[in-house]
């Protein structure tokens, strides 16, 4: 089945996955390859190109679905010429871990202690497979596995499972992937009817960008053009210690979810403070054509409602008045979520792994998402709050500062703990469907 | 379609900080004989900030801003400050003042050509070229955003607000309000 979407980019040539949100709910597994034979790994490419699902076809009534994307280290496995490498960004060359002081992955978020093979020259290849049940996704993997024995150049690495709940609510309980921006030219809308498209440049590569500017491409045209950058980042979520946390620091459950909201910025259900500021309104959140239907000048210049330091309004401000054009630091997200939920109302931790596979996807890396991370997220300078660091993603160290304006006088929390801990992520490059095959022609 | 040849991803590091403020000096050779047209177009740019609403000047980020033409109108000398990271926040600087207020001036310096460099991307390579680091950079007050200063502005004026109302001195004996009391001397 072809899409009916009206659009004037070439959407059999791009990714699904770029331009359309997820299914919802769905299972999923991220799996990460090394090539050891780049024959092998041209032949990959070459069948990867064939099944991997174009934009055009990335329609509701599929079962499965099925993205890639590789690193700077695996193009050089496939044996792309040197001076094709030297004309990618520079940050996709370096890689996440070479730039872990820029994005405040240090201590507990250190690239050496990372979870292997994050971040070292083992991880060429990133495939994302997710489908609607998990039989459906059981029989990819067999097939994604036989596929693999007759390439004995290319080797599994690492596999992460993933999903998206029917309720869509992330590790601590949230509905997630409510927010996405709409591409122009896409066809595709975005989520928030009061934002104008994105220039087609912020998510694809060969495209005039938000700064006037066509960005340089990736060369040859037929490998860098039509294609994106995509940042992989396991992220491990302290659920128990969030939970601990808000019952610190509140009376009453009521209280606890004013509390957790005040910090995330929309209420559990997905339901935004800034539509609705004093109880949480589950049909508002469930509600896709409602529930990003805002803005923050006119109504909430000053926070009273969602607060300026709290997590959704950092990572995208719309209108409000911060240091920066927000235009120029939007971000596609497409994060999942990862390990057993944490049984309702426990408060221990229990050990087990759980979090938040955290994909972003932009043509931009250092002024979409290093910035945003850096500058928004790890910084408060911006919202003129230099003591203050996103209060549920921000590097945190129990002494953590968050201003949550009210009447008659505003709260101030002074003792955030740190909740989220990088386990490990990669640059990569998600090329067009032409640039998987040009891959796949690759000679010696 | 062209080709671009500048990349927005290449970082100085030359500023230098104090506090939460960072600082950019570059200098700049002046296109022989357009010293008057550069000094004109600098007026026309430092008009356009000074009327820029508040919200414009915060977006930016910019605390303050000197342009300096030297050696018999051969040089110019550019000193700014931000409440931020220079680089990182470049291309929001043209974005919002918009490429055509940067390049009125910047056309008449050496290098600047209008028919390539009219991006963010393109002013922000070009003046990094022109970038030295500060040997030494000092604010009085270093710890302070803009809208930090603001802010205090605003408290203060409703605190003279409070302390120009009848019964304020009665109302302010609450130890509650003993540092603001403390304050409210003179």
């Amino acid at each position: 089945m072809t899409s009916t979407i009206s659009s004037t980019l070439d959407l059999a040539d791009i990714q699904g996955g770029i331009l359309h949100p997820r299914p919802s709910p769905y299972v999923g597994a991220y799996l990460l390859l090394r090539i050891d034979d780049r024959r092998d790994g041209r032949e990959l490419m070459r069948r990867l190109a064939a099944v991997v699902t174009p934009a055009a076809d990335w329609t509701p009534g599929r079962d499965a679905w099925l993205n890639v994307a590789v690193t700077y280290r695996g193009l050089a496995a496939l044996g792309v010429p040197d001076a094709s490498l030297a004309t990618f960004a520079p940050e996709f060359r370096e890689g996440m871990a070479a730039r872990a002081d820029r994005l405040g992955d240090v201590g507990v978020n250190a690239p050496e202690r990372w979870e292997h093979p994050l971040g070292t020259s083992d991880v060429h290849v990133a495939l994302a497979v997710i489908a609607r049940a998990p039989a459906r996704l059981a029989e990819l993997l067999e097939q994604a596995r036989v596929a693999q024995e007759e390439l004995p150049g290319v080797r599994l690495v690492w596999r992460q499972d993933c999903y998206a709940l029917p309720t869509e609510r992330e590790a601590f309980g949230f509905r997630d992937g409510i927010s996405h921006p709409a591409v122009e030219g896409s066809g595709i809308p975005g989520s928030n009817p009061q934002e104008a498209p994105v220039k087609t440049g912020e998510f694809l590569t060969g495209y005039v960008d938000e700064t006037g500017d066509l960005a340089p491409v990736p060369q040859p045209d037929v490998l860098g053009r039509n294609g994106t950058y995509l940042v992989f980042r396991k992220l491990h979520q302290d659920v128990a210690g969030f939970r601990r946390y808000l019952r610190a620091h509140s009376a009453t459950q009521a209280d606890e979810e004013l509390l957790a909201a005040k910090l995330v910025g929309r209420w559990r259900s997905g339901a935004p403070l800034a539509i609705s500021p004093d109880h949480d309104d589950p049909e508002l959140g469930a509600d896709p054509s409602r529930n990003n239907d805002f803005r923050y000048r006119d109504a909430d210049e000053r926070g009273l409602r969602c607060p300026v330091g709290s997590h959704i309004r950092r990572m995208n401000p719309r209108d409000a008045v911060v240091t920066g054009e927000v235009r120029l630091h939007r971000m596609i997200r497409r994060g999942t979520s990862y390990g057993p939920p944490l049984p309702e109302g426990e408060l221990a931790d229990d050990g087990a792994d759980r979090g938040l596979c955290f994909v972003f996807v932009g043509a931009h890396l250092d002024r979409q998402f290093e910035f945003v991370q850096t500058q928004w997220a790890g910084d408060g300078r911006a919202f003129g709050a230099p003591d203050e660091v996103d209060p549920l993603i921000g590097p945190n160290d129990g002494a953590g500062v968050l201003t949550i304006p009210a009447r008659p006088i505003r709260r101030r929390l002074t003792d955030l703990p740190r909740f989220v801990t990088t386990r490990g992520g990669e640059y990569c490059f998600a090329p067009s469907l032409s640039g998987l095959r040009w891959l796949a022609e690759l000679s010696d | 379609m062209s080709q671009a040849t500048y990349t927005t991803t290449v970082k100085s590091g030359k500023g230098s900080r104090h506090g939460v403020v960072s600082e950019l000096s570059a200098f700049l050779a002046i296109k022989p004989g357009e010293a008057d047209e550069l000094r004109a177009g600098l007026e026309r740019f430092h008009a356009r900030v000074r009327k820029a609403p508040w919200e414009v000047i915060a977006k930016i980020g910019i605390v303050d801003m000197k342009h300096v033409i030297f050696d018999d109108g051969t040089r110019l000398c550019w000193n700014t400050a931000f409440d931020t990271d220079w680089d990182p926040y470049i291309d929001d600087a043209v974005a919002i003042l918009g490429a055509d207020a940067w390049t009125d001036w910047l056309q008449h310096t050496v290098g600047y050509e209008t028919e390539d460099l009219s991006t963010g991307a393109a002013i922000k390579r070009y003046l990094q070229s022109a970038q030295c680091p500060a040997t030494g950079f000092y604010r009085a007050i270093p710890d302070l955003t803009l809208t930090q200063v603001k802010q205090g502005q605003e408290v203060m004026t409703a605190f003279e607000e409070v302390l120009d109302t009848p019964g304020a001195a009665e109302a302010l004996q609450n130890p509650v309000f003993k540092p603001l009391l403390d304050k409210a001397a003179g």
